[in-house]
């Protein structure tokens, strides 16, 4: 298993070279450079291009990639335009708003699914299971920007249960009272959000189940007389539900592209919205920065999942 | 009574008889099937009728109206557009490149995957890491990033960056498919026979594969209309000069207008829905109708 698990890190770090050359050329082909932020009528040309070379913006590019790679390895990715300051500073503040939103998508996402795709396998061909498969069918087809806008008008503006945006309110009191208006201002586009992810794992959930409940050891088990719940608890349940939490890792990019509508759509401060705002801005020493740090969460996602599913799925290791 | 149920099913039926039999014995396909049928008949001809210059013509007098006002049916916007029009024109627009993209990341992925699964062996294990790659990139952000700096944007642009990133799931589904064909007793002996890889890839494993690709193709039409409409929701699809369902939904993100004048951006959120569901639906049953296990009719 080791030899699995060491040959996909192996794979990956020409994935990073590669996704980092990408970045790069998309950040040389990006107008301004890191001084465009501070030029004002005062400023002395002349400076302005000792400056530059000093920084090393007239070196070969292969001089400048690997400064640029040195730099990125020691949390270095310059400075923002639009803040004047560090734009780790101003990455890592927006950060921890898109990790807890995502964190509790995933977590509403598998307790909308799981139970939706064992049901679903259980009582295959019943109505239970084509109302189940009709909700997969809208959850598959709805866009998600689309179903937010929906949702936030109704939830938000036509009922006024829900906050329309923003991660806390500002009347919020206390380390509780913070905490529980930062969850109110998540709920919405959490549930949202979620219940459009959840097509895949009911999808899978429940082909697993009618699979498995075809096998031999399943008919053994009946033919033993385990009763049918207990066959399903500990029997199929169990090799259906563990490749559900390999999936996780693969649902990173997911997540994190919906990440920029939620943002956007919910006024939620944090990644997305801070990718959309420096966009506007033109401020792309962020903008590079951040597809670099979704391509590297991405790619670590998917090395997770892998390493999981050749843990869980012996199959895979043989290979 | 068994007896000439026999003989009728000794003839195999037609791929086409086999989606109608589906259709018709499913109400809901048949009807998403007439009604998207009409939907894009109906915003063809009358975009066509309608001059969109005159169409987007900012008249400031007409501002927010409400629908029924000033003779619009479904209001104006900020720059007191007529609702309706600039609704049918955006969903052409949207329909339009959303075939476009279609087009042309199915062709793309067909090819990639047909070659990637027919062939095998090194060639394969190089195309799947290219993919893997792609796949893995935060596909949204780079489209976002190429179309803010990508000089003379229009809308041909947008297309091709889109097709880029659309052909994914199109070539990983058809190379499965092509691998398992390219195992198959027809393709050895016709290699035998001396067919080149060509004739075998397009003239003998390409129509076994129709029936995957015409579901897959409808299915992907419904995802790019959503995807195109998501990214000029956010603003960086089509140019502001050709108006997308997206861009009309995109005027929800005023407070005030998605609370207070929903007549602005409601019509065009319920015109993607409806494309979508039913586009995606029609899918759906012909995936029923090419396999036998699932089939209803």
């Amino acid at each position: 298993m080791w030899k699995t698990i060491l040959r996909r890190i192996i794979i990956m770090i020409p994935q990073i070279i590669i996704l980092s050359l990408l970045v790069f050329i998309l950040a040389k082909f990006m107008p301004g450079d890191p001084f465009t932020g501070s030029i004002t009528p005062q400023t002395d040309a002349s400076q302005l291009h000792a400056l530059k070379v000093q920084a090393g913006l007239y070196d070969p590019w292969y001089t400048q990639y690997a400064h640029w790679v040195v730099n990125m390895f020691h949390g270095n990715f310059g400075t923002s335009y639009q803040f004047k300051e560090s734009v780790m500073t101003v990455i890592g503040g927006r950060a921890i708003n898109t990790l807890w939103l995502s964190l509790f998508t995933v977590i509403l996402t598998y307790l909308i699914a799981i139970p939706l795709g064992l049901l679903a396998g259980r009582y295959e061909d019943t109505n239970l299971d084509r109302g189940i498969m009709f909700f997969n069918y809208v959850t598959y087809a709805i866009p998600l920007f689309v179903f937010l806008v929906l949702g936030l008008w109704l939830f938000g503006y036509v009922l006024g249960w829900f906050p329309s945006g923003g991660s806390v309110s500002l009347s919020a009191s206390g380390a509780f009272g913070n905490i529980l208006s930062r969850l109110y201002h998540m709920i919405l586009p959490g549930v949202l959000t979620a219940l459009l992810s959840t097509t895949s794992t009911v999808q899978y959930l429940r082909s697993e189940i009618v699979d498995q409940k075809h096998q031999d050891m399943v008919a053994t088990a009946r033919a033993k007389g385990v009763p049918e719940r207990k066959v399903f608890s500990r029997h199929i349940l169990r090799n259906s539900l563990l490749p559900i939490a390999a999936f996780m890792g693969y649902s990173i990019t997911g997540l994190l592209g919906g990440s920029v509508f939620v943002e956007q759509i919910f006024t939620y401060p944090g990644m997305g919205q801070l990718f959309l705002n420096s966009i506007s801005n033109r401020d792309f020493s962020v903008i590079t920065a951040l597809v670099m740090i979704y391509g590297i969460l991405a790619l670590f996602g998917t090395l997770l999942s892998d390493i999981i599913m050749s843990i869980v799925d012996p199959r895979i290791r043989i290979k | 009574m068994t007896n000439s149920k026999e003989t009728t099913a000794v003839k195999t039926p037609s791929n086409l008889k086999v989606i109608w039999q589906e259709f018709r014995h499913d109400r809901l396909a048949m009807f998403s099937l007439i009604f998207t049928i009409v939907l894009i008949l109906v915003i063809f001809v009358y975009a066509a009728s309608l001059n969109l210059e005159k169409v987007t013509n900012v008249n400031i007098f007409a501002q927010y109206d409400k629908p029924g006002q000033d003779g619009f049916i479904l209001g104006a916007d900020e720059g007191g557009r007529d609702g309706l029009k600039m609704l049918v024109i955006g969903a052409r627009n949207s329909i339009m490149i959303g075939f476009a993209v279609t087009v042309i990341s199915s062709l793309f992925g067909i090819i990639y995957g047909m070659i990637s699964g027919f062939y095998g062996g090194w060639l394969d294990n190089g195309m799947m890491r290219i993919y893997d790659f792609i796949n893995i990139l935060p596909e949204i952000m780079i489209i976002i990033v190429l179309v803010t700096i990508i000089p003379k944007y229009n809308a041909w642009n947008f297309i091709v960056i889109m097709s880029c990133f659309m052909w994914l799931s199109t070539a990983r589904l058809i190379r499965s498919k092509a691998l398992a064909e390219s195992k198959r007793d027809y393709v050895s002996a016709s290699r035998t026979s001396g067919t080149n890889d060509f004739m075998i890839l397009f003239r003998e494993v390409l129509p076994n594969l129709s029936s995957i690709i015409i579901v897959d193709t409808t299915l992907s039409f419904a995802g790019n209309i959503g995807i195109e409409t998501g990214l000029s929701f956010l603003g960086f699809g089509l140019p502001d000069s050709t108006p997308s369902l997206g861009t009309l939904i995109s005027y929800a993100q005023d407070p005030d207008v998605i609370g207070s004048k929903p007549w602005v951006w409601l019509p065009a959120a319920i015109v993607i829905l409806v494309l979508t569901l039913s586009i995606s639906y029609i899918g759906q049953a012909l995936r029923r109708a090419g396999d036998a296990q699932q089939r209803r009719g």
